[in-house]
């Protein structure tokens, strides 16, 4: 088992007041790594070691919610059609999605390598499964994703984006779920299916079947979208899948009444379902509410480019710094807290400056950062150095 | 000196594609240039070698040079240790601690001017409008320190306001602001007459006195939301009339514009058209002005980064395009035409193509103003926002990336 030392590494140790300003106070201190966790902290010098020279050590990110099959990255410049709606872009994919697949190992790898290089160690990676194009785009990224176990872990999303009924994708879906995919996707029951109860039947049903997770996605608009967050949340309930459900994009909870809001986020507490958005900046979600209000929240960048948008970078920290920016939070701690939606709720410090990590038995996936703390690196963009897996270096710049 | 740029890559045209798409046709070009101008455009391969040094662009992208329209550049925390925004309950509190800050910051204005001069010059920027502060608490001293460290790079056009940001009635800036015109300052600024000034009337009829002292423009922040901000535009309006100038007035935010119905925005981009007043916009996605529909009824519009990282707030990139960016993703506009006619936003309206594809941009005798990319077309640029290579001003490279 590998052991070694980190030396001369940044933690963040505490806060700082000052006259109303906060502060946050770091140390330089040497780390053990011991097989693929920390081990000990300990500021005197150990001898031997990998010298950090006062980067800042971070936890590595989670990139929540990628399309990682049908892109445009990598390959030449491709805007979008104009003016077209959903039902325009799924027709589209009748030709598209034949004709991008040669050209996908390629483009999957470049979005993996970038999102390596951006500090994610975990995947959420979506990729679709329909009558157009089977399981081969499943196939495809299975086989790729499989070769970067030794850098990251990933959950690969089989996903209905032609909509589960309205498509009958049933058998491709199940066929995906038998060659092994980690999650049972969904899409707008109501939107798509037009048939909210039956389409989520559907689908925890194959989720029941092969005992997997749900994602789902939802981009149906405000009391339809809220309608089929409550039955997702029966479902849930009734299939006792709690902690086993996300919901993606969930673009109703924009611009919904306090109340409904209060009574959804509690269920989604209670039901311990995830919420993952992209956050789109001109409407957000209430993330720092649905925080607040013990949902999990969790950042995915959606699409980098493709025929449905061409806006995606797969920086997670630029995402961070324009959550903080969308909900004006500027100080110190709420810079530094905004962290942990991208990290599966993992910050250096608590709100209240508390260490909570690293600690020994922590797995050391870890990015180091040429920043002074969590909050500049969010405000202010700062690059990333290098990114650890597991106790292993799988990204130097 | 005459100079040949070979190989550069222009757009051409649009042309229609698979799905519905469009797409921008571009072609390799090789640019002469000679005294700051270009003298000669011919496809590549085709320009006449008459000496002169010969810069080989290897295909890279050209657009038009950058312009910031509204940034601070005197404030900014650039050059200094990490500073998260201290929380205010209101506007007066945070103007309180800026106080603070102005002047413990007095002696470093030119440093950390010129730290955001670089990075607004690394996205590509070579013209902008800054708003300088001139109050009680630095004086002149934001002034004196970020005229200096813009005169000390080379290629860099701008225009300094002379902003009364604590407010002009309520700190009495007047004797200030005129010491800063006779400095160099070229436009008067303003703030929010009524939420600052407690005095629509009489804070717009004193920056127009100043204004007119000088036969300067103004350039006027307006914040105020809804019926107040709309009537102290219409008020500026009158004044503008009034005191006949005619396309020498800007109004910085405008956020009430997003207030305004469909007949009172109709209404007031009229009077804006007519008095040839402009709309700069920093785009903040919370409150997003109406710019369509302005550049629509005939008002110009034009993009800044506002402040970049200082008391106000820790964010800023210096990049105007990334506003532009914004701007297309707020408002779902992901088709070729859409992005490339977007970058107008970043330039002063100046795009390569117009929206049937004709093109404007460049001609013989224009600036040899350039920023030189490795991409496609400006639609590309636009939403995925490439690494800045290569900045040209007036004939010379005043920006290289190393990286």
């Amino acid at each position: 088992m590998q052991a070694y030392w980190l030396k001369n590494v940044r933690l963040e140790k505490g806060h700082k007041k000052n006259e109303g300003a906060v502060k946050t106070e770091t140390e330089i201190t040497n780390i053990k790594i011991v097989g693929d966790k920390f081990s000990e902290i300990s500021a005197s010098d150990p001898g031997e070691g990998i010298d950090c020279k006062g980067q800042l050590l971070l936890p590595s990110l989670r990139e929540s919610h990628i399309h990682i099959d049908k892109t445009y990255f990598g390959g030449p410049w491709m805007s979008c059609a104009k003016g077209k709606d959903l039902f325009g872009r799924l027709e589209e994919e009748k030709t598209l999605l034949p004709e991008l697949l040669p050209a996908m190992p390629e483009r999957t790898r470049k979005i993996i390598e970038l999102l390596i290089g951006k500090g994610h160690t975990h995947i959420q990676a979506q990729c679709n499964v329909d009558p157009i194009i089977g399981t081969q785009n499943y196939r495809c990224a299975k086989e790729i994703l499989e070769t970067y176990t030794d850098k990251l872990t990933y959950q690969l999303v089989a996903f209905p984006q032609h909509g589960l009924l309205r498509s009958n994708s049933l058998p491709y879906m199940r066929q995906a779920m038998e060659e092994g995919a980690d999650v049972v996707g969904g899409v707008d029951p109501g939107l798509l299916d037009k048939d909210v109860k039956n389409s989520l039947r559907a689908t925890f049903q194959l989720a029941a079947e092969y005992d997997r997770p749900v994602d789902i996605h939802l981009h149906e608009q405000n009391s339809l979208g809220l309608y089929s967050m409550n039955r997702i949340c029966d479902m849930t309930e009734e299939y006792g899948w709690q902690g086993r459900v996300t919901i993606g994009s969930a673009v109703a909870l924009s611009g919904i009444d306090p109340g409904s809001l209060q009574a959804i986020s509690r269920r989604l507490s209670q039901l311990d379902i995830t919420i993952s958005s992209s956050v789109a900046l001109e409407s957000p979600i209430p993330i720092p509410y649905l925080d607040q209000a013990g949902v999990r929240v969790a950042l995915g960048h959606d699409s980098l480019i493709d025929h449905f948008s061409c806006f995606g970078t797969g920086d997670t920290i630029e995402k961070l710094c324009n959550v903080a920016s969308c909900f004006k939070m500027t100080d110190e701690v709420s810079l530094g807290q905004v962290m942990k939606y991208a990290t599966g709720g993992i910050t250096p410090l608590d709100a209240d400056g508390n260490r909570r990590w690293p600690t020994s038995d922590d797995t050391a996936s870890f990015m180091l950062v040429d920043a002074s703390s969590s909050a500049e690196l969010i405000a202010r963009r700062k690059p990333i150095t290098a990114l650890y897996f597991k106790g292993r270096c799988v990204f130097h710049a | 000196m005459r100079k040949v740029l070979k190989n550069v890559r222009l757009e051409t045209g649009f042309q229609e594609a698979d799905l519905g798409r469009v797409e921008t046709i571009t072609a390799l070009f090789d640019i002469t240039v000679e005294g700051g101008r270009i003298i000669g455009l011919q496809l590549a391969g085709y320009a006449e070698n008459e000496g002169g040094a010969v810069l080989d662009l290897g295909g890279m992208l050209a657009l038009p040079r950058l312009v910031d329209s509204h940034v601070h550049i005197d404030k900014t925390y650039l050059t200094m240790d990490f500073h998260s925004t201290q929380p205010t309950k209101n506007i007066e509190e945070r103007l309180e601690l800026e106080a603070k800050d102005l002047i413990k910051m007095r002696d470093s204005v030119e440093t950390r001017s010129r730290a955001a001069i670089e990075l607004l010059l690394a996205k590509g920027t070579t013209k902008l409008r800054h708003h300088v502060n001139v109050d009680p608490y630095c004086e002149l001293k934001n002034l004196e320190g970020s005229l200096a460290a813009l005169r000390s790079f080379k290629g860099i056009d701008f225009e300094t306001v002379a902003f009364p940001q604590h407010g002009l009635l309520r700190k009495q800036c007047q004797p200030l602001l005129r010491e800063a015109m006779k400095m160099g300052a070229d436009l008067i600024g303003g703030i929010d007459p009524g939420g600052l000034d407690k005095d629509v009337e009489g804070s717009l009829k004193a920056t127009f006195d100043l204004a007119n002292e000088f036969g300067a423009g103004i350039d006027m922040h307006l914040h105020e939301r809804g019926a107040v901000g709309l009537y102290t535009m219409e008020r500026l309006c009158d004044l503008a009339q009034a005191r006949d100038m005619r396309g020498m007035i800007t109004i910085s935010h405008g956020f009430a514009l997003m207030d305004a119905n469909p007949a009172q925005l109709e209404a007031m981009a009229g009077r804006f058209r007519d008095l040839g007043i402009g709309i700069t916009s920093t785009y903040p996605p919370d409150r997003r002005i109406p710019v369509e529909q302005l550049k629509r009824l005939g008002v110009p519009v034009k993009f800044g980064c506002d402040g970049i990282y200082d008391s106000w707030g820790p964010f800023g990139t210096g990049d105007v395009l990334e506003k532009v960016k914004f701007y297309c993703m707020f408002n779902k506009l992901s088709d070729e035409i859409s992005l490339a006619q977007a970058l107008g936003l970043a330039t002063e309206g100046v795009t390569p193509l117009d929206e049937q594809g004709r093109r404007l941009w460049p001609k013989l005798g224009d600036p040899a103003d350039f920023v030189f990319l490795r991409a496609s077309c400006s639609a590309e640029v636009v939403a995925r926002l490439p690494q800045r290579e290569a900045v040209m001003s007036g004939g010379t490279m005043v920006y290289q990336n190393v990286k």
